[in-house]
């Protein structure tokens, strides 16, 4: 029985991604929350990336990366949103 | 009209290419992955442990962004490999592909944990006064 390391790095990724996400919920400030999406974000493509080769199809690839823009403009708006608003 | 055809995004499947540079490729292959799983687990350790936002966001993102730098690495090499010995250009646009999103989480990462960090601690600078005072 031979390991695929490629699938086996992307499921581990994709757990790590999960552990990054749960951090999001303690918090317990945005800015906290922000930090751990972002880490979330980027080993999740990193799991993506692992997951093309694994599964063969760059579709896997783009959508990721699409997602991952989408997601990081969303915390960069929020923390400027933040970043002004009066505490 | 060229219309778009689903097998053009997947990849094919890669030659039983045998020989000293096949194991040397996969040698290197595992020692990245394996890498950059150590990498992705320090940066959720480094998220999970550490007190202030300073410390997580440079714990967290670096050791991220070296996790994910290993991974392009490795699937650079893999994506060429097999771009030269099979032939298929999907492999080819995977290399190319790995590297734009590097690129794009490098400089959005920067970009987001810039102004994350200063909206959470101000930075103090110095007025001219104070610096005379010295």
């Amino acid at each position: 029985m031979s390991i695929d390391i490629w699938l086996f790095t992307a499921i581990v990724f994709f757990i790590l991604t999960i552990c990054a996400v749960l951090r999001i919920i303690p918090g317990p400030t945005l800015n906290d929350r922000l930090i751990a999406i972002n880490v979330a974000v980027t080993l999740a493509c990193a799991g993506s990336l692992a997951l093309t080769v694994a599964a063969g199809s760059l579709l896997i690839a783009l959508i990721s990366g699409l997602l991952a823009c989408i997601v990081f403009a969303i915390t960069i708006r929020c923390s400027q949103t933040h970043k002004r608003s009066p505490v | 009209m060229h219309s778009f055809r689903y097998y053009d995004t997947m990849l094919p499947d890669s030659q039983e290419v045998t020989g000293m540079s096949a194991l040397i490729l996969d040698v290197i292959l595992y020692l990245l992955l394996l890498a950059a799983l150590g990498f992705g687990a320090i940066s959720v350790i480094g998220l999970l442990l550490f007190p202030d936002i300073r410390s997580r966001s440079f714990t967290g993102l670096r050791a991220g962004i070296l996790a994910i730098t290993l991974v392009t690495v490795a699937g650079m090499s893999y994506g060429i490999y097999e771009w030269i010995t099979s032939g298929s250009i999907q492999y080819l646009l995977y290399a190319i592909g790995s590297i734009m999103m590097l690129i794009l989480v490098l400089v959005l990462n920067r970009i987001a944990t810039d102004i994350v960090c200063r909206s959470s601690v101000p930075v103090f600078v110095p007025s001219s006064d104070e610096e005379e005072k010295e």
